[in-house]
């Protein structure tokens, strides 16, 4: 039985690593209508830099917040230069951030090399747990706590705060809010940068847990992207329940059901699409 | 829109005309394709490697052994001097297809070496039969290479699924316990490591208590460690490459098993590719390795130099498998006399020549490397993992045929 | 381009007429019908998996050929019914679902498929008249199959059921209205696409000899994309040119450099921004010039005499 709940509350924790990620998507999708698919590479970046400050013996938690400040610092590059000439268009958001994560992850191949890395689990964090006869890593638990937290505040901040409800009445009606003297502009700015410093931090959090190597970031924007579809776009909530079950299904998955877990997910996707073709707790995209 | 019309149709009619042109002017000379004697100083040789995606740090190790060898022979090999043309074939065998046609008949490469992946080398190993160019396989460790998928144009110069899987069985049965539990990720290398492993452990009187296969690129091992711990086995043996083996040696210890179970590996669990993002972790490894920086011989001791003099870091098992690509295609281009494949090939078989690795011969009934292996456990001093060699397996080799079938 | 054509090159541009067939396939939903899929390989590789499969044991040509059209058609008609219930990002994220599933279909069916290994194709191309194995006339056939599916694909835009279907992919509503069957149309279109690329992964497998997963994967169909976007969107003919530009990049880039994925990178953002739709709207933009001009003065002098009059 406890290898069954430890099961469990690892599929949890990769859950709510992949909400994490999932939630920048999905509020840049649901705000802005904009297809990031350069996400992945954003969550990459911010575990390498974190890397980097951390071999220069820098503590976890600070190179942590230098890391989710660096990239939200890149995405308001992003947004400034590129993004913004997009709005509207689906296709070309499609290919300009296809290719803006083609050169991104190409600029961190340059820079930090080839070989696999990982992040060390910081200090505080290291260490195990007993349940009954088996033990579970402390950092896990943490990731999961941290998913929580996060959940918590962008409830707090969609429904308790005045940027929340700019944002929410953007999404409804961008030309009303622009005519009430808020500056559109600074906010998608703002949000997209948001988005970007929530893939970086789930980069850094996800460090210790699933390393970084070539390749990861088209690994997790497959992940993200499904996530979000199943959850339905814009819906951070049902990212956080897409996420939590796509984490459970997989992990389990690999351990019942081996021979199927390449096609589970995708399987998953396309169920729940066709019973609910705008996702969970989606709602009619534009 | 009439405009646009003739004006389309006018440019369909000049497309079919071009091909019927170009089709016909084309001479005879496409037919055969049969390698030229090389009596030319220049050798053109072609590296088909994977320099995209999580093989890329392996073609990197690869190519610095290469160079390292030209540079240390003047940058030529048999007495003829080398151009290089490197080619990424993305790890997918389709691309693969595409960079060797080009290597082969645009740019006329008079050798080739490479891949990394096995899945490539099957694909590449017809076309090099065909065009009857010599492959020298300085990576892919798929066992048919060996058996149904034998070329004379193939010579592996790295080791085989087999020899890395059944290495350390003996050593392990004998000093650490006679019940283990086995772990690979489920695709084709991973069964025919264990399968390997588990022949050998039989024959030195172990017995397998249970087999684990988890996906390849799985996120959480604990399941899987924790079956295996149930069984209560004298050792758990695995075989992981990559991120896999990262995360596997990481939480081996996480999950409380390091120190309580031993852990076997394959030569993967010794090497710096692993051992260095994984430090403490992976300490206690008993691994069947086939290379160290740290092996005590003449060779090794001169090479490990100039290649941190040359790349500010330490060689790996894959430098080597660049290192003796060179050595080997040296050796039998001097002693062939030319590049000219059919002579080559005469050489090739049975060669022998003496790596950082040790003394190695090419079989010439598998066209593999017998070369020693060595178990070594993982140390760690210095905030470093060292492999610390305990005993040598010598001429280690790979049955003629597959027992298997 | 040279009249004599080394065998490299010959290799090279056989490909690329495979290849526009293919991204002319994915250009006709693109283009005419509005709809984008991220997961067109898996008809592509469903073509050329049934020639390496079915081939062993059939020899007929034309047999394999029917069979690769027929089978990828009827599966794009029935995965297109249910797909296109989802609105365009859905059916992105759908297709995609689909792409991968497929592509883990040949991975994990091992003793058929020869899994991730991939396997070789043994069948060969003889269309009643003798094998035909030698570069040159892989050249030609593909050469030929290349003009045929574009004279289709334009006889399809053309008629009347083409027009309409543009019709839908530009104000769906209004077609509903005047009394059209959307859903008929979107399908069938779709089914076209589907086995036009079903057949271009086919002769894949005559050219190519070899078959492996990747050919349904996501990656591979990213890149037919992106061979539309280059050659431009909206157009029978640019696909094709766009494909032909890829194959030549993606196969002369990364020999010069080992940061190739950042130039691609570099050019698929500057496609974009300068939102010209791709190289086609750039020729047809010359063309214009060069032959409207005229019009263009008439135009304004008859504009001019009218002002004059009012005035």
């Amino acid at each position: 039985m406890s290898i069954f709940f430890v099961q469990l509350l690892t599929g949890i924790a990769y859950g709510m690593l992949y909400f994490m990620i999932a939630a920048g998507l999905t509020i840049i999708l649901g705000v802005m209508n904009v297809v990031n698919l350069a996400h992945g590479t954003l969550f990459m970046l911010g575990a390498y830099i974190a890397f980097s400050f951390i071999s220069n013996e820098l503590n976890f938690w600070l190179a942590l917040l230098l890391s989710v400040f660096c990239t939200a610092i890149c995405g308001v590059i992003l947004e400034k230069l590129l993004i913004k000439y997009v709005y509207g268009k689906e296709l070309e958001q499609v290919l300009l951030t296809f290719g803006i994560s083609f050169i991104l992850a190409d600029t961190v191949e340059w820079i930090w090399g080839t070989e696999m890395k990982t992040l060390p689990v910081p200090g505080l964090l290291d260490g195990s747990i007993s349940f009954g006869d088996t033990a579970f890593p402390i950092y896990r638990l943490f990731v999961v706590l941290f998913g929580c937290l996060l959940a918590l505040l962008l409830w707090y901040l969609e429904t308790r705060t005045r940027i929340g409800a700019i944002i929410r009445a953007g999404v409804d009606d961008r030309e009303m809010v622009g005519a009430l003297g808020i500056h559109v502009g600074f906010v998608f700015t703002g949000v997209f940068a948001f988005g970007a410093a929530l893939a970086g931090l789930s980069g850094v959090l996800g460090g210790p847990l699933i390393g970084m190597y070539t390749g990861m970031d088209s690994e997790i924007l497959v992940t993200s992207l499904i996530v979000v579809v199943i959850g339905g776009l814009g819906s951070w909530k049902g990212s956080l329940i897409g996420a939590v079950f796509i984490g459970i299904i997989e992990t389990l998955g690999k351990v019942w059901f081996p021979s199927l877990s390449m096609l589970i997910v995708f399987l998953l996707m396309m169920v729940v699409l066709i019973i609910r073709p705008n996702g969970l707790l989606g709602r009619e995209v534009a | 829109m009439k405009k646009l019309r003739r004006f389309k149709a006018a440019g369909l009619i000049i497309i079919a005309l071009f091909l019927f042109i170009t089709g016909c002017s084309q001479t005879s000379s496409s037919s055969g394709n049969e390698k030229k004697g090389g009596e030319s100083d220049t050798i053109k040789i072609g590296f088909i490697l994977s320099q995209t995606g999580t093989f890329a740090p392996l073609s990197d190790g690869i190519l610095n052994g290469f160079k390292l060898y030209l540079e240390e022979h003047d940058g030529k090999l048999g007495g003829k001097k080398v151009q290089i043309k490197v080619e990424d074939d993305e790890a997918n065998p389709q691309v693969a297809l595409r960079k060797y046609r080009q290597l082969v008949h645009s740019e006329k490469v008079d050798i080739l070496v490479g891949p990394i992946s096995s899945s490539v080398v099957y694909a590449l190993r017809d076309e090099v039969e065909k065009d009857k160019i010599v492959l020298i396989d300085a990576n892919a460790a798929g066992d048919d290479l060996a058996w149904s998928k034998k070329s004379d144009y193939v010579y592996r110069t790295s080791f085989s699924n087999w020899q890395n899987g059944s290495s350390a069985a003996k050593y392990l049965a004998n000093n650490i316990g006679k019940k283990a539990v086995v772990m690979a990720p489920d695709y084709p290398a991973g069964k025919e490591v264990i399968r390997a492993f588990k022949e050998a452990f039989k024959a030195a009187g172990g017995e397998v208590a249970k087999e684990l296969y988890p996906k390849l690129d799985t996120n959480d091992f604990a399941p899987y460690l924790q079956e295996a711990a149930a069984l209560e086995p004298d050792l758990i043996y695995a075989f992981f490459t990559g991120s896999d083996g990262i995360r596997f040696v990481t939480q081996y210890k996480e999950f409380g098993l390091q120190g309580k179970i031993p852990l076997g590996g394959a030569l993967e669990f010794g090497d710096e590719l692993i051992t260095q993002p994984t430090g403490e972790a992976a300490e206690g490894i008993i691994a069947g390795i086939n290379y160290s920086p740290n092996l005590d011989n003449e060779i090794n001791k001169k090479f490990v130099k100039a290649y941190q003099q040359k790349y500010n870091k330490l060689p790996n098992i894959f430098s080597v498998e660049g290192y003796d690509s060179a050595t080997i295609l040296d050796k039998a281009i001097t002693e062939a006399g030319s590049t000219e494949s059919a002579k080559l090939i005469k050489i090739l078989k049975g060669i022998s020549f003496d790596s950082p690795r040790g003394p190695i011969t090419i079989d010439p009934e598998t066209n593999n490397p017998i070369q020693n292996f060595y178990i070594a456990v993982n140390k760690y001093q210095n905030n470093v993992i060292v492999p610390e060699v305990i005993e040598t397996v010598e001429k280690v080799t790979m049955p003629k045929t597959s027992p298997f079938e | 381009m040279p009249l004599m054509l080394s065998d490299f090159g010959m290799n090279l541009v056989t490909e690329i007429f495979i290849m526009a067939i293919f991204a002319m396939s994915l250009g006709l939903i693109m283009g005419y019908a509005g709809m984008v899929s991220l997961g067109h390989a898996g008809f592509f590789g469903i073509g050329a998996y049934l020639v390496a499969i079915l081939g062993q044991h059939i020899g007929n040509t034309y047999l394999l050929l029917f069979f690769s059209i027929v089978v990828s058609g009827i599966i794009a008609l029935i995965t297109g019914a249910v797909f296109f219930r989802t609105s365009k990002f859905y059916f992105l994220m759908i297709t995609l679902a689909f792409g991968q599933l497929v592509y883990a279909l040949f991975w994990q069916m091992k003793p058929l498929t020869g899994g991730a290994d991939g396997m070789s194709v043994s069948a060969i191309l003889n269309f009643g008249f003798g094998d035909l194995f030698s570069p040159l006339s892989i050249y030609y056939v593909m050469g030929v199959a290349f003009i045929i599916a574009y004279i289709l694909l334009r006889f399809f835009v053309e008629s009347p059921a083409g027009k309409i279907t543009k019709g839908i992919m530009e104000n769906e509503s209004r077609m509903q209205a005047l009394g059209f069957n959307v859903r008929i149309y979107k399908l069938m279109v779709y089914a076209l696409s589907g086995s036009m690329a079903g057949l271009s992964g086919a002769l894949y497998s005559y050219f190519n000899l070899y078959v492996s997963p990747d050919l349904s994967g996501w990656l591979f169909s990213g890149q037919v994309m992106m061979m539309v976007i280059i050659g431009g969107v909206g157009t029978l003919f640019g696909p094709a040119i766009g494909a032909g530009v890829f194959i030549f990049l993606q196969n002369f880039m990364s020999s010069y450099t080992e940061r190739w994925p950042m130039i691609m990178g570099m050019l698929l953002v500057i496609l974009v921004m300068a939102g010209k739709g791709g190289i086609i709207h750039w020729l047809q933009h010359i063309q214009k010039a060069v032959f409207s001009r005229k019009k263009i003065t008439q135009d304004t002098n008859n504009q001019l005499k009218e002002e004059e009059a009012t005035s």
